[in-house]
């Protein structure tokens, strides 16, 4: 039988498109990051391609830019690649260069030989079943390939089909642990909720969200001039600041001195205003100098980035997931984004740009935070649909002095100036209207203080 | 060919000179890694003052004791540079700047 002579080892492999895999991931950061995040070692054939893309990983994981000359310095470290033969393998993989435009092409090709060595082996092992089997139950064994042929063909690596028992054991293993920890929260906490994902930097709002949770997508929307860019840096300074986890902020709008400025009124407590003038007190310049060893000590990374595309954020997102194991990433704002198809309409294009970080927060299971303006009636602009890619949407909204006047409900409150309104929550109560203190000249908000009655 | 490609093959080349010639025992391990961390710098198109500095050194060359003398306090000096820490690179140079001039 055919099956029993070897295949030729060309139509198992591909050894010229491993080589330029190889090589564009030491040319290029782009071609890195989208190799790393598509193959695994043994997608390569060739052993020393194996050992080589782990090298390459290797760095790149350790926020080195993964070179050539990293390359052998890493080798040289670790005592590899003595023999001239091994360099010069590597110098001829380094020199096939290409354009990393051309990545995915080869990226597919070393996948699609992965994929025919599997299949090989599966008719391999299927072979030798037959032989060695008494093959009285044919139809188990053909139910049995038929399964592992369709594992093969229709599903993804990544994807995964959850049985009824699966599915039982998750939903019993989820209200289990969700029954201790409210056990946990009366015993312990006295009854303060943990949370489920990071802190929203509101109490009220942890309270019903529990936290932003991974693979969230949280739409912040509010008129020009609200507190789109304060609400997103007030909840940097929970997450990053306080509770030290990595953030990614994304801006498409201020520049790094803007930002770095923000940031001293936010942690110092001073005037935005007397920062911009340098009008301080030797006092105030040293608790500044205080406030910025806090930013200095914290997980906020900052990426100002005027003509920022989906597709940039999607690579940029990816490098910072690798390096910096970031929990959230925040886009400042969306409407500023390039758009992708001149073509589209608006709402279009702003529809497409949601959904793309909706699947963003999914595969990298960061949470996601998209900044949107809100017409003066208080809608979304651009487009409505973006509420039905998100799980939670929140509008920024401010309270008239005459609200605050007539509405009782308010006077529970010390100085509310702005709701933050939960206009979707797909794990929760929405429609809630909560009462928050903005203080525009410090860029900083908080809750409402209850007033004991 | 395309200069930008052009330009890379040069770099691998001098590279896995650098890396080969350390291997066959014709400098240290230290010497190899100051000198792809040299390339690397020149790679990535750093400005840094140290380059003019070791050009100038080169153009110095002479066969005099003094020359020999400095030459080798020049190279243990650049040795011990941790080029990924600005400050040292900045001492340094002005270390080896003031060397290189009582050669010149």
């Amino acid at each position: 039988m055919a099956i029993q002579h070897s295949i030729a080892e060309e139509k198992l492999c591909d050894l010229e498109s491993e080589r330029r895999v190889l090589s564009a991931m030491l040319n290029s950061e782009e071609a890195c990051i989208e190799a790393y995040d598509s193959l695994q070692a043994q997608d390569f054939y060739s052993i020393k391609h194996q050992h080589l893309f782990q090298l390459i990983c290797g760095l790149y994981e350790r926020d080195i830019r993964p070179t050539y000359i990293e390359l052998l310095k890493e080798a040289h470290q670790l005592q590899l690649f003595n023999e001239p033969r091994e360099i010069e393998e590597i110098q001829y993989i380094a020199e096939h260069f290409i354009d990393d435009g051309n990545i995915r092409y080869w990226i597919e090709r070393v996948k699609d030989k992965a994929r025919l060595r599997i299949f090989e082996n599966f008719l391999r092992s299927s072979y030798r079943k037959l032989m060695e089997k008494d093959l009285d139950d044919v139809e188990q064994v053909l139910l049995e390939a038929q399964d592992e042929l369709t594992n093969m063909t229709a599903l993804e690596i990544d994807d995964r089909v959850d049985s009824p028992a699966d599915l039982a054991q998750l939903g019993y293993d989820e209200v289990e642990r969700r029954f201790l920890r409210f056990k946990e929260i009366q015993e312990k906490h006295k009854g303060v909720l943990p949370l489920d994902g990071l802190t929203t930097g509101f109490d009220t709002l942890n309270h019903i969200t529990l936290g932003y949770k991974p693979g969230d997508l949280i739409i912040v929307g509010a008129q020009t001039g609200h507190g789109k860019t304060a609400l997103a840096l007030h909840t940097a300074q929970a997450v990053a600041v306080e509770h030290q986890h990595n953030v990614l902020y994304l801006n498409t709008e201020m520049s790094r001195v803007q930002i770095a400025l923000r940031w001293g009124s936010i942690l110092s407590g001073i005037e935005h205003n007397l920062i911009r003038r340098g009008e301080l007190s030797e006092t105030e310049l040293s608790q500044v100098l205080e406030a910025y060893s806090r930013l200095r000590n914290s997980g906020f990374y900052s990426y100002p980035c005027p003509n920022l595309t989906p597709e940039k954020t999607i690579s940029i997102a990816r490098k910072f997931k690798v390096q910096h194991d970031v929990k959230l990433m925040v886009l400042d704002y969306v409407g500023r984004m390039d758009k992708i198809n001149p073509n589209l309409a608006e709402w279009q294009v702003l529809e497409q740009i949601v959904k793309t970080q909706k699947m963003l927060a999914q595969n990298l299971n960061i949470a996601v935070m998209c900044l949107v303006q809100l017409n003066e009636d208080g809608s979304l602009q651009g487009a409505r649909r973006m509420k039905n890619e998100c799980d939670l949407m929140l509008k920024l909204i401010p309270i008239s002095e005459e609200e605050i006047q007539e509405n009782p409900e308010l006077k529970k409150y010390k100085d509310p100036n702005y709701y933050l309104y939960i206009d979707k929550n797909r794990d929760g109560i929405a429609g809630v209207y909560l009462p928050i203190c903005f203080d525009k000249t410090r860029q900083s908000m908080k809750d409402a203080e209850r007033i004991a009655l | 060919m395309r200069k930008e490609t052009f330009k890379k093959q040069i770099q691998t080349e001098l590279a896995t000179l650098i890396y080969e010639s350390a291997h066959q025992g014709r400098f240290s391990s230290a010497e190899m890694l100051c000198l792809l961390e040299l390339l690397e710098a020149v790679a990535a198109r750093r400005d840094w003052p140290l380059f003019d500095c070791l050009r100038r050194w080169m153009a110095a060359e002479s066969d005099s004791e003094q020359y020999r003398e400095i030459s080798e306090i020049i190279k243990a000096t650049l040795i011990n540079v941790d080029f990924q820490d600005a400050g040292s690179v900045q001492t340094n140079t002005e270390i080896i700047c003031s060397l290189v001039k009582e050669l010149e």
